[in-house]
């Protein structure tokens, strides 16, 4: 009998000890005191805990993450994004989630591919890369651009306009954006409607038009029907200006257009002076610009500007 | 932006000149209770969740969209649209399944039309339902952005006069996190 109170007492003290030990592994595993941190977070949030009774979650994670620094970096990668994400979305800590994002953008940056921050990043090295490129055009000849249809009869290509400031932009009927600078748009041709300055709308084939009644004319394939519908599209936003379709994209390699609407001004010698530029920049800033181009090839001035 | 990601995402819906944001005090009650007093749909969002912006938009301006943010740390963005019968043709009494089945291939087409090349839709999950006594259609779809996996999820129900759907994009490690989380608010909507 005292046997078998032995063994089991033996027993039972192994269990425990193995299970204290586990707690303990457990307790000291970042991975897993994140787990729980993440989940004791969302049940406070569930609750409608406010931001400041959210404060000893905040400090569990900066010690969480001071810990896990030497360790596996991926996970500590994975703590600081995490905690980036719960400053900026939950506590709403621009300053303190701002710290995060240097450390992320410096220390971490190789492990956030997938995350939200990491396509970010992404997308802010592309478009650096592209404005770069863009800022590269100036002052370099205008690419060519092939026109394979035109509101204004007779014009097929960008060179024939050589001797003129040709302000482009670029658009598709499905652009919102594009649409909403429209009224600005008609406000600079008509600015300029007795200078030698031409506002040429530009887009390409898109396979549909969109914007008009039913909201999406499918063209894909039919070339004649897309030229149709966006000649009752011209008609129904009021683009007072030309509008030309060109044999390649809306999206514009050669002038680095990386989204619309996208602006680029060309001056009479067929130089790009301008590129990257918004349609929805201040009325006067692109007065300025289009104004000094014609000053300098002794053109004549806009009647408002030389105060005519 | 490529055309692509803003036709997906409706990114460009928010801010288009065509597109006019409701005020969410129009619309978002107590107890996370939303109700559209202009086309009497409501649905309850669950705890935790944001109401993070919603517009009318599109055909006559009676396209409906709600942004929603889940839970943290979650990264797919839950939408709710809706838009009245009258802008589309209401299947007939019997036909719903069909109507749903077809739309499904529709939006796949369009996906595809859009870019994500690899977009299917996983047949295995289409179900055939009822939401509080309207014809509903859950169904995902799976595609792969980035070389990362990712889902799309799909609520889509028909009442009389008002069509809702629910859709979710996102990593596919999330998706049956917040699958539980959408058929639990979709449980809620009532559709006029």
């Amino acid at each position: 009998m005292k046997t078998r109170i032995v063994l089991l007492l033996g027993f039972v003290l192994s269990a425990l000890v193995v299970s204290a030990s586990a707690q303990d592994q457990k307790a000291t595993d970042p991975s897993a005191e994140l787990t729980a941190l993440v989940a004791r977070i969302q049940a406070k949030i569930r609750a409608g805990k406010t931001a400041a009774e959210l404060a000893p979650e905040a400090a569990d994670f900066a010690a969480l993450r001071a810990k896990s620094g030497g360790q596996d970096p991926e996970l500590a990668a994975k703590i600081a994004y995490l905690e980036y994400t719960f400053q900026l979305d939950v506590l709403k800590d621009r300053r303190a989630a701002m710290e995060l994002r240097k450390e992320l953008e410096t220390k971490h940056r190789k492990y956030l591919a997938g995350t939200s921050l990491g396509r970010e990043f992404e997308m802010q090295k592309r478009s650096e890369q592209a404005r770069a490129a863009q800022a590269d055009l100036v002052g370099q000849p205008a690419p060519e651009l092939n026109f394979i249809w035109s509101s204004r009869e007779g014009l097929t290509r960008l060179s024939a306009l050589r001797g003129k400031v040709v302000v482009l932009d670029f658009w598709a009927t499905w652009c919102g954006p594009c649409v909403a600078t429209f009224p600005q748009i008609r406000e600079l041709a008509e600015h300029y409607k007795d200078a030698d300055v031409i506002v040429l709308g530009v887009t390409s084939l898109q396979g549909y038009v969109a914007g008009l009644t039913p909201p999406r004319i499918d063209t894909k394939g039919d070339a004649q029907k897309e030229f149709a519908a966006t000649s009752e599209f011209i008609k129904a936003k009021q683009m007072t200006w030309p509008v030309v379709f060109t044999d390649e994209r809306v999206f514009n390699p050669h002038y680095s257009v990386t989204g619309i609407p996208h602006m680029a001004i060309i001056a009479p010698d067929g130089t790009v002076r301008h590129n990257g530029l918004h349609p929805g920049m201040p009325h006067a800033d692109k007065l300025q610009k289009i104004d000094q181009i014609l000053m300098e090839f002794g053109k004549t001035k806009s009647a408002r500007t030389s105060g005519e | 932006m490529k055309p692509i990601l803003a036709l997906v995402f409706g990114v460009s819906l928010a801010s288009t000149a065509w597109s006019q944001s409701i005020p969410l005090a129009e619309l978002v009650g107590p107890n996370n209770l939303i109700r559209d007093p202009v086309y009497g749909v409501s649905v309850t969002y669950p705890a935790g969740w944001q109401v993070r912006g919603a517009s009318r938009w599109g055909k006559n301006n009676k396209e409906n969209t709600i942004f929603f943010q889940p839970i943290w740390p979650l990264e797919s963005r839950p939408s709710l649209y809706y838009q009245p019968t009258s802008n589309f043709d209401r299947p007939a009494p019997g036909q719903e399944e069909a109507h749903f089945r077809f739309t499904a291939g529709t939006k796949a087409a369009s996906r595809v039309q859009a870019g994500l090349s690899d977009y299917k839709n996983l047949e295995d999950t289409f179900t055939f339902t009822q939401i509080n006594g309207r014809p509903a259609f859950r169904y995902v779809a799976s595609f792969t952005q980035n070389g990362k996996e990712q889902f799309e999820y799909f609520t889509r129900v028909l009442g009389e006069q008002v069509m809702v759907m629910f859709f979710i994009m996102g990593p596919v490690a999330e998706r049956e996190t917040i699958r539980r989380e959408i058929d639990q608010m979709s449980a809620t909507v009532q559709v006029p």
